[in-house]
C-alpha cells in the first residue's frame, strides 16, 4: 500500500531547498578547510536526510543522486578520496543538478532533468560499478555485528538476568525446540530482522544451529523463513509471543526436533555489551509529563498566509478610518471612546503580524558564498568571504526586493571592486583579496554593507567618463566627494568600466540599485578610498506597509505622496511662476525651487489657466522641487498594496492603497517620478 | 485513470461577446465575474490598460480587452462585465461588452491554426471553436497578458 | 487511552509524515524533536509510551540518543527510523536498547505495525 504524498509536496519542497542551501554553504567552507570533519559530517547529514525525505516521496532521480553523492561524501570522510578541485566542482554540480530537479518539482512542469553523466561522474569519483545501496553505508555488514552478539547473548543468558525476561516464566524442562520463522514478504533488511530474532532467542535459550546457515542468513540468502533450534526452558507460546513483537515477522512455526539444522558456528571475539542493554535499576519513575504534552513552540506560516493577514489588517485599519469619518459626523462620545480602543487594539494587532513577517537576512545571504566562490573563480580572483549579521532581522518583503540588487552589489566587488591577484601583488597587497558581507541594526533601519579592500572607485575615471557623457562640464570642480561619486555612478547607463564583464560593468545597474533601495523608503550610500577599497551601504526600513502620506487630487484622481519627502505645501498664484533657462520656478523662502506639474509628470492632460494652486515642496536629495496638484486633501496613514507583476514596470509609483472610501489611489514614487 | 484521460478532453469555456465576435477562455483560468465598477486610471501605462480596481483588498490591473485585441468594442451598458483571469503570475481584470454561458466542448472541437479570418491577430489566438454555427474565438491569455509582449509596446 | 508517542526527526517534513500516520491511527503524537539532544529532553518531559527516532541527526544522532534515553528510562520503547543501506546503524541502535525499527520511505501500514508489536512487546 503506497500513501498519497502530494499533500507533503510543499512541504517537501521547502525543506529540500533549505537543506540544498545549507549544502551549498558547507560546501564552501569545505573547499576552505577540507579535511574540516565537522563540515564533512554537516555535509553528510544533509545530503543524508535529504535522501531520506526523497525516498519517501518517490522522487527517484533525487534519491539516486544523493545517494551516489553520499558515496563520494563518504570516501571524503574516510580518506579514500581527497578533496580535490575536480571533486568539489563535481559536488557543487551535482547541488545544481539537486536544485534544478527539485525547481522542476515545484514548478510542476514534467520537465525533465538528465542524471546521467554526474551519476557517472560521482560512481567514477569513488572508484565506479560498485552496486548501488550497498557501498558507503555499509562499513560493517550485519555479518559483523550479528556474530558476537549471540556470543554475548549466551553471557547474559548465563549471569545478568536481562530486564526483560518475563518474572512469571513458568520454569519449563530443559529441552531442544526447533522453529521456523517467516518474514513479511516485502521485508527490507532481512539480516536485521534474523539478528532480531536471535537476539531474543539468545536472551531465553541457547541457539544451537539454523537453517540455512548464519553465513547464508546475514548475508540474506534466504527466501522468507528460516530455522532456529534452540535449547530452552520456554514455552512455545512465550517463544512465539516474543519473536511475534518483531516487526516483519509475519509466523513463528514449531518444527519437530530432528530435523537438519547446521550447528552455529561462534567466533571468539566478544564485544563489550553496550550499556542499554545492562539490567536497570529497577527504579520505578514517576511520569509527571504525561498527560500535560509539551507543544511545540513554533509553527511554519505559508507566506502568502502572511501576506494575506497583512491584507487583511491593511484592509482592517482603513474600515477603522472611515468608521471615525463617520463617527465624526455624528456626535456620540460613546462611539468615540470605543473607536478609540478599536484604533488601539489595530495597531497592537498590525505590530504583531509586522512582527511576524520579520526573518533573518540569512535567508538571502546563504546562497551568496556560493555565488561569490563561482564568481571569483571565472574571474580568476582570489577572495575570501565573510559574512556578519547574519541573525538580523528584516521584513521579509524587503528582504526578498534588495535579493537582487545585493546579488548585483556583490558582483560588482567581485568584477571591479577586487584586483587581480597579480595587481594586487604589485601595489603590495596580499593575494587573496577580501569581501566582507555585513547586516548591522540601527535603532530605526537596518544597514547592509558590502565591503571590499580592492582598488576603489577610480575618482578620475569617473570625472572623465561624466565630462564624456556631457553629465559634468569640464570647468567644474575636479575633486568629487563620496556622494557626488555615487550620484554620478547611479545615473543610468553611466560606466566607467574599461572593459564591461559580461555580468556587470561598474556601474551598470548600480542606478536600479539605488531605485530599488530608494524606492523601498530606504538609501544607498558608498565610501571609497583609492587603493584600499569600497563599501555600499544600504540603509533600509524594519518594516514597510503602513505609512503616513499626503492624499493630493490631480484630473479627478487622488493620489498618496509619501509624507518623509515632503517638507512642506504652499498655495502659489500662477503670475508668481519665473522662468530660469525655460524651467518654470517659484521663489519660497528665498530659494529657487523648479516647479513641476504632477499632471504633465503623469503625462495627464493639464488646465493652466487657474489663477492659484496648491504646491506640495518634495526634497529628493539632491533636489528640492515645488510640485503642482490641483488640490490637496490631507495628511493620512495609508497602507501600501504592492502592485503585481503585470504593473511593475512602469515607473513612478511605489503602489497603490485602498482609501477609507474604498477608492484606489496610486502611492507615488517622486524619486523615479521627476527623475 | 480512464476517467481522467476523459475528462482530460473536455474542456470549458467562458464565453463572451467582444464587438462584432464571440471570445472565449478557458473556465480554469477564470477566478471570478465581475460587474463595471469604478475604475483608478493608471498614468503612464500602455493604452489598453484602463486602470486599477481594488478586488478585496488586492489590487488588480483592469485592461479594455478590446483595446488590446485592436477590435471595436460595443458600449459599456448594464451588461459589461470584467472578467478576472488569472495566467501565470498575473492576475489582470479584462473588460468585455457581455458574458454570455459556461460552454463544454471536446478539446476536439478547438482547431488550432483557423485559417478562417478574424480581426483579431493571429498571435493572439489559440485556436477557434465551432459549436452550433457559431464560431468562437479561444484566446491564448498567456499572450494577451505577456511581460514580453508589454515590453515591446514601451513599458 | 491512546498511547502517546514522541516523534524525533531533522527534517520537519519527516515529522509531519509520521505524525499523519500515526495520528490516522488513533496515536497520540504529543511532542516532537528535531535532534538527539531535544529527543532526550523531551523524553525526560514526556514520558511517551513510545519514541520514533531517526539515526542520522545534528547535534546527537540517533544511536547515542537511544542510549541516553535508555539510562533514563530502562523501559523506553524506541522505534529506529532509517533509510536503506544503513544495517550496521540499525544494529548499533538496536544493541543500545531500540525496540525496532522501520525503513525510509514509510509505509504507513509497516510503521503502524512495528509501532503496535513494539508498545506489545
Amino acid at each position: 500500500m503506497d500513501m498519497d504524498v502530494s499533500q507533503y509536496k510543499e512541504l517537501f519542497i521547502n525543506e529540500a531547498q533549505e537543506h540544498l542551501e545549507a549544502l551549498n554553504q558547507a560546501m564552501v567552507e569545505l573547499e576552505k578547510d577540507p579535511g574540516n570533519p565537522d563540515v564533512l559530517t554537516e555535509i553528510f547529514r544533509s545530503a543524508h536526510t535529504l535522501k531520506g525525505m526523497s525516498a519517501t516521496m518517490g522522487f527517484d532521480q533525487l534519491t539516486e543522486l544523493t545517494h551516489e553523492m553520499e558515496n563520494v561524501l563518504d570516501g571524503l570522510r574516510s580518506g579514500d578520496i581527497e578533496a580535490s578541485t575536480e571533486i568539489v566542482d563535481l559536488l557543487f554540480g551535482c547541488l545544481d543538478l539537486l536544485g534544478s530537479i527539485v525547481a522542476a518539482i515545484a514548478e510542476e512542469s514534467g520537465r525533465t532533468v538528465d542524471t546521467q553523466p554526474v551519476i557517472q561522474a560521482l560512481r567514477e569519483a569513488y572508484g565506479g560499478g560498485k552496486p548501488p545501496f550497498e557501498v558507503a553505508v555499509r562499513r560493517e555488514g550485519p555479518v559483523g555485528a550479528l556474530r558476537p552478539t549471540i556470543t554475548r547473548g549466551e553471557k547474559e543468558e548465563e549471569g545478568t538476568a536481562p530486564e526483560e525476561k518475563k518474572a512469571e516464566t513458568p520454569a519449563g524442562k530443559e529441552r531442544e525446540v526447533r522453529l521456523r520463522v517467516t518474514l513479511d514478504r516485502d521485508c527490507a533488511l532481512k539480516s536485521v530482522r534474523v539478528f532480531m530474532v536471535f537476539k531474543k532467542l539468545s536472551r531465553v535459550g541457547k541457539i544451537t544451529g539454523s537453517q540455512p546457515s548464519m553465513e547464508d542468513l546475514e548475508d540474506e540468502k534466504f527466501e522468507r523463513s528460516f530455522d532456529v533450534s534452540l535449547i530452552t526452558t520456554e514455552s512455545e507460546d512465550s517463544l512465539r509471543r516474543d519473536l511475534m513483537t518483531i516487526a516483519e515477522v509475519s509466523d513463528v512455526e514449531f518444527l519437530a526436533v530432528g530435523e537438519e539444522v547446521a550447528p552455529v558456528v561462534m567466533e571468539g571475539e566478544t564485544r563489550e555489551g553496550p550499556e542499554a542493554a545492562a539490567p536497570g535499576s529497577g527504579t520505578e519513575f514517576d511520569r509527571p509529563g504525561v498527560g500535560a504534552p509539551v507543544r511545540t513552540q513554533s509553527v511554519r506560516v505559508n507566506i502568502a498566509r502572511l501576506d494575506n493577514l497583512m491584507n487583511l489588517i491593511g484592509e482592517l485599519v482603513i474600515n477603522r478610518t472611515r468608521l471615525q469619518e463617520i463617527a465624526s459626523s455624528y456626535n456620540i462620545p460613546e462611539l468615540k471612546e470605543a473607536l478609540a480602543q478599536t484604533a488601539r487594539l489595530t495597531a497592537d494587532l498590525q505590530d504583531e503580524v509586522m512582527k511576524t513577517r520579520m526573518v533573518p537576512v540569512d535567508h538571502v545571504f546563504n546562497r551568496f558564498p556560493r555565488m561569490v566562490r563561482d564568481l571569483a573563480k571565472s574571474r580568476g580572483k582570489e577572495i575570501d568571504f565573510t559574512m556578519e549579521g547574519r541573525d538580523i532581522e528584516l521584513d521579509r518583503t524587503i528582504l526578498d526586493e534588495i535579493s537582487d540588487p545585493l546579488m548585483h552589489l556583490l558582483r560588482n566587488a567581485v568584477d571591479h571592486g577586487i584586483d587581480s591577484p597579480e595587481e594586487r601583488e604589485a601595489r603590495g597587497k596580499p593575494r587573496r583579496g577580501s569581501i566582507r558581507l555585513a547586516a548591522r541594526r540601527d535603532r530605526n533601519y537596518v544597514s547592509i554593507e558590502v565591503t571590499d579592500d580592492g582598488q576603489g572607485v577610480d575618482e578620475r575615471k569617473v570625472y572623465e567618463a561624466a565630462v564624456r557623457a556631457g553629465l559634468v562640464s569640464p570647468e567644474e570642480k575636479k575633486s568629487l566627494s563620496d556622494e557626488e561619486l555615487l550620484r554620478l555612478l547611479t545615473t543610468p547607463g553611466f560606466s566607467t568600466a574599461q572593459e564591461v564583464s559580461g555580468i556587470s560593468g561598474r556601474g551598470v545597474g548600480l542606478d536600479v540599485v539605488r531605485s530599488k533601495v530608494e524606492s523601498l523608503g530606504g538609501m544607498l550610500v558608498m565610501q571609497t578610498s583609492k587603493g584600499e577599497g569600497t563599501t555600499f551601504a544600504m540603509k533600509l526600513p524594519l518594516t514597510l506597509a503602513i505609512i503616513q502620506a499626503l492624499l493630493v487630487k490631480v484630473q479627478g484622481e487622488t493620489y498618496a505622496i509619501p509624507l518623509g519627502t515632503v517638507s512642506e505645501t504652499a498655495v502659489i498664484s500662477s503670475h508668481e511662476i519665473r522662468y530660469v533657462s525655460n524651467q518654470e520656478v517659484i521663489f519660497l523662502r528665498n530659494e529657487t525651487l523648479p516647479l513641476l506639474r504632477l499632471a504633465s509628470c503623469l503625462g495627464l492632460p493639464e488646465d493652466d489657466g487657474r489663477g492659484t494652486f496648491p504646491v506640495v515642496v518634495v526634497e529628493v536629495s539632491p533636489r528640492t522641487v515645488a510640485i503642482a496638484v490641483d488640490e490637496l486633501l490631507g495628511q493620512q496613514e495609508i497602507v501600501i498594496t504592492s502592485l503585481d507583476r503585470f504593473l511593475k514596470g512602469i515607473r513612478g509609483f511605489g503602489g497603490a492603497t485602498i482609501l477609507g472610501t474604498g477608492e484606489v489611489a496610486l502611492i507615488l514614487d517622486i524619486p523615479s517620478l521627476i527623475s | 485513470m480512464a476517467e481522467e484521460a476523459r475528462a482530460a478532453e473536455e474542456m470549458q469555456l467562458v464565453v463572451f461577446g467582444l464587438g462584432r465576435e464571440e471570445f472565449a477562455v478557458e473556465v480554469t483560468q477564470v477566478r471570478e465575474i465581475i460587474r463595471m465598477e469604478e475604475i483608478t486610471r493608471m498614468p503612464k501605462s500602455p493604452h489598453f490598460v484602463e486602470g486599477i480596481i481594488n478586488l478585496r483588498g488586492q489590487i488588480i490591473a483592469v485592461i479594455d480587452l478590446a483595446k488590446r485585441l485592436n477590435i471595436p468594442s460595443g458600449e459599456r451598458g448594464p451588461e459589461t462585465r470584467i472578467i478576472v483571469v488569472e495566467a501565470g503570475e498575473v492576475k489582470v481584470g479584462m473588460i468585455v461588452d457581455s458574458v454570455s454561458e459556461v460552454l463544454r466542448v471536446s478539446s476536439e472541437a478547438v482547431e488550432p491554426n483557423p485559417s478562417l479570418a478574424s480581426d483579431v491577430s493571429a498571435a493572439f489566438l489559440q485556436g477557434v471553436v465551432k459549436h452550433d454555427n457559431r464560431l468562437i474565438i479561444l484566446l491564448d491569455l498567456t499572450k494577451i497578458l505577456s511581460l514580453e509582449e508589454m515590453a515591446g509596446l514601451g513599458f | 487511552m491512546a498511547p502517546t508517542v514522541l516523534i524525533v526527526d531533522d527534517a520537519l517534513f519527516m515529522r509531519m509524515m509520521i505524525r499523519d500516520i500515526l495520528s490516522k491511527d488513533g496515536f497520540e503524537v504529543i511532542g516532537e524533536a528535531e535532534n538527539g539532544v531535544e529527543a532526550v529532553e523531551r523524553y525526560k518531559e514526556m514520558r511517551p509510551d513510545l519514541v520514533t527516532m531517526d539515526i542520522v541527526m545534528p547535534e546527537m544522532d540517533g544511536i547515542e540518543a537511544v542510549r541516553q534515553i535508555m539510562k533514563i528510562d530502562p523501559n523506553a520503547k524506541i522505534l529506529m527510523c532509517s533509510a536503506m543501506g544503513q544495517q550496521p546503524l540499525v544494529v548499533e541502535a538496536l544493541e543500545a536498547g531500540a525496540k525496532d525499527f522501520i525503513i525510509k520511505p514509510f509505509q504507513p501500514s509497516k510503521v503502524i505495525e512495528a509501532v503496535e508489536k513494539a508498545l506489545k512487546s
